[in-house]
């Protein structure tokens, strides 16, 4: 299997004169589960969105296996993203959303999940939000993209179906460069091959999770 | 569509026929990308996610509702004759 490369570099973002994202640089591989923690107003979910082009950045460079991509429509297919929000229309049906998303090939496998069985017949305003955000998640990582952007995947959902979700992160990174960022940072240290900080608009990248006491992003005893 | 439709409807009601026509075609199509632009945005990333761009959803929709329109438009017109 060939192994691809999602480089981000240079970022920066100012809104208001304040800095949101300053000098950012990431390297995702397949195989990677890059988990980025921080707090509240780090900027973590502006880097997601400005990597995968849907809010401009004053300078970012994003190359993936080494061609310079400037426009959303050239990571069209090799970036995938999770939004915060749930975003498949709700009019659409479950099966209808499937077979829109993901290739003929693994449907058969993506139908044998018992959780998508139960929820078939049904259309996408009817599930839970627990429901919905599974499905979302399941469709982003069984797509076709080389790299997956997860912004607060695990954001209401119950602890059996995080631990689905974690096996899923796992097993689809295989063949895969994902990026995480979560408040839940039990379930994004667990996941998470590598580790990195926001903090003040700045990416640190962690070599132990015990830097995330040192740097004041949890407090001892926390880990 | 829908919204569409519904601008339409009110367009037929006060003005007539002829405002329908643009209405349905241009008017109606732009208030709805509009409306979609404020209340739905988010739902774009289920078509990024599949490859699909801004424009090229805006073009498909674009020709989507202009082959509706016409159809509506000669249907009204041949039961209009018949009035």
């Amino acid at each position: 299997m060939t192994k691809s490369l999602l480089e981000v570099d240079s970022v920066q973002k100012q809104y208001d004169g304040k800095i949101i994202v300053s000098d950012v640089y990431l390297k995702c591989e397949t195989g990677d589960v890059i988990g980025i923690l921080g707090r509240n107003g780090s900027g973590k979910s502006t880097l997601l969105k400005i990597i995968f082009g849907i809010v401009t950045a004053d300078f970012k460079f994003v190359r993936v296996d080494g061609a310079v991509k400037s426009k959303i429509s050239d990571l069209l297919n090799e970036i995938s993203y999770l939004p915060q929000e749930n975003f498949i229309p709700n009019s659409f049906s479950i099966k209808k959303t499937i077979q829109l998303s993901i290739v003929k090939d693994k449907l058969h496998d993506f139908y044998a999940d018992e959780m998508i069985q139960s929820m078939l017949d049904k259309k996408i305003k009817h599930l839970s939000g627990g429901e919905l955000r599974y499905l979302e998640i399941k469709l982003i990582l069984n797509n076709a993209s080389k790299f997956v952007l997860l912004d607060e995947p695990y954001n209401g959902l119950s602890p059996i179906v995080i631990e689905k979700i974690n096996k899923l992160i796992t097993a689809m990174s295989r063949v895969k460069g994902i990026i995480v960022t979560d408040h839940n940072y039990e379930n994004v240290i667990q996941v998470s091959t590598k580790l990195t900080l926001m903090k003040d608009g700045k990416l640190h990248h962690l070599k132990d999770k015990s830097e995330l006491i040192e740097k004041g992003y949890l407090s001892s005893g926390m880990l | 569509m829908t919204i569409n439709m519904s601008i339409s409807l009110l367009a037929f009601v006060f003005g007539g026929f002829e405002l329908l026509k643009y209405v349905l075609i241009f008017f109606g199509f732009f208030i709805s990308l509009l409306l979609k632009e404020v209340s739905a945005k988010n739902e774009y990333v289920f078509y990024f996610n599949n490859g699909i761009s801004k424009l090229q959803l805006f073009i498909f929709g674009f020709i989507m509702n202009f082959a509706f329109s016409l159809v509506l438009i000669l249907a009204i017109n041949i039961l209009l004759k018949f009035v």
